[in-house]
């Protein structure tokens, strides 16, 4: 089953990084979507979602312009529509008291950046579980 | 006063990013200092229990050979200015709030975005904390300021 995924980060390095990372460890993906923000975000979400081709995980940074990777997380999941949808928040901030909140907030996933291919991988596989699973070379 | 633990807390996030998201080894992490030509310098100021602002200072070629490793650049491929910006202020991104992870891990902090600076040297604070790294493809100047300083810290 290949994956459709969107990056959410203000920095076209980081989005590049992690697409890269994406394709290079063996994840079947059939879409990969950017956004500048968690506004972009959003309306990526949306317009998929009403193209009846939801997206399967969202990979989001925390500190954005617009809005920002705590406000993304929330109004997800005060969106009806778009909840389900498993976000992993890949950022510098690793602070104890800001992957506290994330979670609360109702993020599935945390990454501290730096962080390597493995580990993006790794955390993949654990949201999604084994169907995706099956989808690594 | 410089925070304790600040000194290895820095270098032990600068060589965390560069080796696991760049491919490149600290080599010294404290070598005599030596200001490089023409640095490309970003700057990156915090906001929190504590606040102030790092600068990582580093040769263009430097920042070229860190930008072709974190891109994956086919080899002898040199990158755009515009991706060595780019580049470069994500590295000072990562190492700062790496850095704050690392000393002040209980408290929250906000980051502002990375610029990319004319001049290298941070202008005076309560407190600099100044290490010259050697890498195994480059070099680089890292200055931590504080103009605010966490006492329980």
């Amino acid at each position: 089953m290949a994956l459709r995924v969107l990056i959410v980060d203000d920095a076209p390095a980081m989005r590049l990084y992690i697409r890269r990372t994406l394709q290079m460890s063996g994840l079947a993906l059939s879409a990969v979507f950017e956004a500048g923000d968690g506004k972009e975000g959003i309306a990526v979400l949306e317009r998929e979602h009403l193209q009846g081709a939801g997206l399967d995980l969202v990979f989001t940074d925390i500190n954005m312009p617009v809005m920002n990777g705590e406000e993304f997380v929330t109004q997800l999941q005060q969106d009806e529509r778009l909840k389900e949808v498993p976000v992993l928040v890949i950022s510098t901030d690793a602070t104890k008291t800001r992957v506290l909140r994330l979670r609360e907030l109702g993020a599935r996933g945390y990454i501290s950046k730096p962080c390597a291919p493995e580990m993006i991988r790794l955390k993949v596989e654990q949201i999604l579980g084994r169907d995706y699973a099956a989808a690594l070379c | 006063m410089l925070p304790r633990c600040a000194d290895s807390d820095l270098i032990d996030a600068a060589s965390e990013v560069l080796g696991m998201m760049f491919f490149t080894d600290v080599m010294n992490g404290n070598v005599p200092s030596e200001e490089p030509e023409k640095p490309l310098t970003v700057k990156v100021e915090f906001q929190g229990a504590s606040s102030g602002m790092l600068h990582m200072s580093m040769p263009r070629e430097t920042a070229e050979a860190l930008t072709a490793n974190f891109l994956g650049l086919p080899m002898g491929e040199v990158p755009t200015e515009e991706q060595v910006n780019n580049v470069v202020n994500e590295l000072g991104n990562m190492v700062c709030g790496s850095f704050l992870s690392k000393h002040e891990s209980e408290e929250l902090f906000d980051l502002s975005k990375p610029e990319i600076l004319a001049a290298s040297e941070p202008p005076s604070q309560v407190a600099t904390l100044r290490r010259s790294l050697e890498l195994d493809n480059g070099k680089m100047v890292l200055a931590l300021s504080w103009d605010r300083l966490n006492p329980a810290a």
